[in-house]
């Protein structure tokens, strides 16, 4: 399966999707769980990652907490990221990092 | 002229004075910390703002569904009602603004609807009770009045607490650590099926405003 990560081109670099899955739970929502990597050695990476959902139209569904989550990475540090969709109407989704600080006003949308 | 001139000058330096003193107390700019990355630095207030509720609530909404603390069994949605939230800041807060997006995302994931009839301290519309109030005239179809026993009880009610923390570091900056403390409850038991808390920290000059 293709992974729907779209990852900032300053950031390719610097990150590495180590890991990727997602499922259909029992409750009717759908989840989505990636890992994130800092691939340098002595340098700290600030970066915004954001799940977009779609319905069965591909229409995007707003929500409420819809928000840009800050995530820092140490040097080599790791850190595993899980996410439920909004809605059980989301049936498809596209998880977007962006570049901290030339986003940072995004956090509030 | 040379008097104006002198009195231009004058107004002008006492103008620059200002602005130096007014930017020499505004100290540095606040930030979030990352209790595991304290140097981590990200522009704010040292107050809590939108963005902070919308943190909290995201966080909130997110384990409430993964917790499956609010799956029907057999399908369907439950009742929640809207408890106490006790803000022990210093800040004002208006909580209901917390609580909403709360609700509206809890509403969206088609898991929750919320009773606007019964919350701790009185019902949060009181339209429900006024419109009950219309069985007895004869101005109103009574098929159109709500009758007895249509409302439905709360399964579930949601409470919460924040709570501030101030300490001064090393450097003369001022930390501010919230604690968003949030429990469902059910009704019927009284036990607390989910909890959760979100921690906001945030450093800055003391000098600068957070409340």
């Amino acid at each position: 399966m293709t992974q729907p990560i779209t990852i900032d081109k300053t950031l390719q670099k610097k990150l590495e999707i180590t890991r990727f899955a997602s499922r259909y739970r029992e409750n009717g929502l759908t989840e989505v769980q990636f890992g994130v990597k800092n691939k340098k050695e002595g340098e700290s990476v600030d970066f915004l990652y954001h799940v977009e959902w779609f319905d069965k139209d591909g229409f995007k569904i707003k929500s409420m907490t819809d928000t840009f989550v800050p995530v820092h990475l140490g040097p080599q540090e790791e850190k595993i990221i899980d996410v439920v969709a909004i809605s059980p109407k989301a049936v498809s989704y596209k998880i977007v990092i962006s570049d901290y600080d030339k986003n940072k006003e995004r956090i509030i949308q | 002229m040379n008097k104006r001139m002198n009195r231009s000058k004058t107004t002008a330096l006492l103008l620059l004075g200002g602005i130096v003193a007014f930017a020499g107390c505004a100290g540095s700019q606040p930030r979030y910390i990352d209790p595991q990355h304290p140097e981590s630095s990200q522009a704010t207030t040292l107050g809590l703002d939108y963005e902070d509720f919308r943190k909290a609530s995201m966080e909130a909404v997110q384990s409430m569904l993964k917790s499956g603390a609010l799956d029907k069994p057999g399908g369907g949605r439950y009742v929640l009602a809207i408890s106490t939230f006790v803000n022990d800041t210093t800040q004002r807060i208006d909580m209901d603004q917390l609580v909403k997006s709360i609700r509206i995302a809890l509403l969206q994931s088609g898991k929750v609807v919320v009773t606007t009839a019964v919350r701790a301290g009185g019902a949060e519309d009181t339209m429900s009770y006024e419109a009950r109030k219309l069985r007895k005239s004869d101005e109103f179809n009574q098929r159109t009045v709500a009758k007895k026993g249509q409302m439905i009880a709360p399964d579930f009610s949601l409470s919460g607490k924040i709570i501030q923390r101030t300490a001064t570091l090393p450097n003369g900056d001022t930390r501010v650590d919230y604690y968003i403390q949030l429990t469902l409850t059910d009704i019927k038991t009284g036990l607390a099926y989910w909890e959760g808390e979100t921690v906001i920290s945030k450093a800055g000059s003391s000098k600068s405003v957070n409340w």
